[in-house]
């Protein structure tokens, strides 16, 4: 990036006479880029916060995994495994089986469970995966352009996308000229089929960095509204399942043109309809998983319980049998 | 006036099907408002964290309860299996947020922000009112730990990044910008942060003598344009020092989290779930020594003495007397 000076003559000036500073840093930052470094604990450094970014980029899903895995699935088998160890001098494969069984599918099933069920959601109506808040926002975006340009608008998507910059953007001062050059830009990358997240993401900082009005502490962050910050990966995901869906369904309706006026009430009943439909799905799609999580739960032990009796029992009848009062 | 009939009664069910329409709009419209926000799946399609909790509360735990075969049984899973849920699902954030408070105040390197109470004292819920009492506490929870993004804006020096004073052309520069975000915003130390940055030894010299106080540093760093051109150049950098420094520092929190939250569940509560059984154990064993000593006496058989008695005494006795008395009942 080229570092942009305040005064040039001031800093040719500076940078003549201080070149060794400059150099300096630039030797510096050669040797933290290769990662030589004669100390190894910057290595471990390194590990730790990528092994961090990478379960907080996850989210809570990895987090909650790692926790069971280690704290639950782990210890209980291996207590299962040397259950009685000591009287029969044998490993309990049998109750470690079961241990293994009823932890390893009671945690990550609270998880994937409803992730899977949210996917099959997705394929027959893409627009149940946008949070409520977000659909909201795009809604009222989508409205507004409905209302403006009532059915005669040549690419709905594009003037949908703009829409968004403007409620998103347009509060924000930005030099003169440089809108416009941007609003292009969104619209572009938004309605682009092969659109990158780390593209859009370069763009909103670029944005949000040249206004003067812009959110410096979150840079990478769309306001669409007061209430409602969207990340760009975020919004570009929930644009195209609101077009290749709500949009596309909103195309396809042969809506009356007897007059504007009919035309705008039918496209905004019709819209409010499909958006209560699709945030109706998505609270329906968070209540059913929690129905099938318990319904898994519940019938979770038919699938592991490998014998009539358990191996709590099993252990104390050796017990009884051996003459020892211990109950494991 | 049959037509008229006809068409009057057309445009009554036509204008009862438009209530209806109404209706169920204003039905699902109420639905959507009111239903609680743990409802909404989160963007990857788990479960909200909260009804993680409610899901494992009533079918994990309800079913151990329902099958434990005594009252034993069923203390323990209420005892083991309340605190391992809460802590396993919030654990991690919850102590990692205590830590990234103590680890920026003491470091004076931003990874998290405070976020501000914007709830009125009326609207506050109990555990929200409760938490209030402890102003410490409260800021711990109320610290966001910054994403990854976000400490590349805030350690990152991006040259578009410009003030309103520049871009009406005055002295002060995007740079004075992002240092000011750095002290003001987020109550970072200039001198440290910027001591992490890959410099010369020459530049770091110089930076020793610069004051800890952010004004002053920034006063400092006015008067020597070339350094304050030096660490533009330093921060411009992807990958420069103090970026990675918070992002090591970033790290600690989530890993102190798991450690605490692995400790806990591992050792912390299954000593508790002994120590209660024990105190259990101990405090039934003294009521039932205390509910044996304060048995009261069986009442004694009433007994007629008859001469009998006193003949079988009389033999058994050592004694002259009783010799004498044994006798004379034989004579008799």
């Amino acid at each position: 990036m080229k570092v942009n000076p305040t005064s040039k003559i001031q800093y040719d000036a500076n940078y003549s006479k201080d070149n060794s500073m400059i150099s300096q840093v630039t030797s510096a930052n050669k040797v933290a880029r290769n990662g030589v470094s004669f100390k190894g604990s910057m290595s471990a450094k390194d590990g730790l916060a990528d092994i961090m970014g990478f379960i907080e980029k996850k989210g809570f899903f990895a987090e909650f995994l790692l926790v069971d895995t280690l704290s639950m699935i782990i210890p209980r088998i291996v207590i299962g495994l040397s259950r009685d160890k000591e009287k029969t001098g044998k490993i309990n494969y049998k109750a470690g089986a079961e241990e293994a069984g009823r932890e390893i599918l009671s945690g990550p099933s609270m998880i994937l469970i409803p992730m899977g069920i949210l996917e099959a959601v997705k394929h027959f109506t893409p627009a149940a995966k946008i949070p409520i808040g977000t659909m909201q926002e795009l809604s009222s975006a989508f409205r507004s352009v409905i209302n403006k340009t009532a059915g005669k608008s040549e690419d709905l998507n594009k003037d949908f996308a703009r829409k968004l910059f403007d409620n998103a953007f347009g509060p924000l001062k930005l030099a003169e000229g440089q809108k416009d050059g941007f609003a292009s830009k969104f619209v572009e990358i938004l309605t682009g089929a092969n659109s990158s997240g780390d593209e859009f993401e370069k763009l909103v900082a670029e944005i949000n960095n040249k206004s003067v009005n812009g959110s410096h502490l979150n840079t990478k962050e769309i306001k669409l509204s007061k209430k409602v910050s969207v990340s760009p990966a975020s919004l570009l995901e929930d644009f195209k399942h609101y077009s290749s869906d709500i949009v596309a369904k909103f195309k396809e309706q042969n809506f009356t043109k007897n007059s504007i006026r009919d035309y705008k009430k039918a496209a905004r009943e019709f819209l409010k309809n499909i958006q209560s439909k699709r945030s109706l799905t998505r609270i329906a799609t968070s209540v059913t998983s929690f129905l099938a999580v318990g319904g898994f739960l519940l019938c979770l032990p038919r699938l592991y319980q490998l014998g009539k009796i358990s191996p709590a029992q099993e252990s104390a009848k050796r017990a009884k049998e051996g003459g020892s009062n211990e109950c494991k | 006036m049959n037509v008229n009939k006809t068409l009057s009664s057309i445009n009554n069910v036509s204008k009862l099907n438009n209530e209806n329409v109404t209706f169920t709009g204003k039905t699902a419209n109420w639905v959507i408002k009111n239903t609680p926000k743990m409802f909404e799946p989160e963007r990857s399609g788990n479960m909200s964290r909260n009804l993680f909790t409610a899901a494992a509360f009533v079918f994990l735990l309800g079913g151990r309860i329902i099958k434990s075969r005594d009252k034993n049984e069923r203390r323990e899973t209420l005892t083991r299996d309340i605190p391992t849920i809460l802590i396993a699902v919030y654990g991690v954030p919850v102590f990692g947020q205590i830590v990234a408070n103590q680890i920026q105040k003491r470091t004076g390197l931003s990874i998290a922000s405070i976020g501000k109470d914007a709830k009125k004292d009326t609207k506050k819920n109990l555990l929200e009112k409760t938490i209030d009492r402890f102003p410490r506490l409260k800021e711990a929870i109320n610290t966001n730990v910054a994403s990854g993004n976000q400490l590349k804006d805030w350690y990152v020096y991006d040259p578009n990044l410009h003030s309103g004073e520049a871009i009406a052309g005055k002295s002060k520069t995007g740079f004075d910008t992002f240092l000011s975000r750095l002290s003001e915003d987020l109550h970072a130390n200039l001198k440290r942060v910027v001591s992490y940055l890959n410099l010369g030894d020459d530049v770091k010299g110089q930076i020793t003598k610069l004051s800890e106080d952010n004004i002053e540093f920034v006063k400092q760093l006015k008067d020597n344009l070339p350094l304050k051109q030096t660490l533009e150049r330093a921060f411009n950098y992807e990958h420069n020092g103090a970026l990675k420094q918070a992002e090591y520092l970033k790290a600690l929190p989530k890993a102190a989290g798991f450690a605490i939250t692995l400790a806990l569940i591992g050792i912390g509560i299954p000593k508790l779930n002994i120590f209660i059984t024990e105190r259990i154990n101990k405090k039934n064993k003294s009521e039932s020594k205390s509910a044996a000593s304060n048995k009261p006496e069986k009442a004694k058989e009433k007994r007629t003495f008859t001469s009998a008695d006193v003949v079988k005494t009389a033999k058994n006795s050592s004694s002259e007397k009783s010799k004498t008395v044994y006798s004379s009942f034989i004579e008799k």
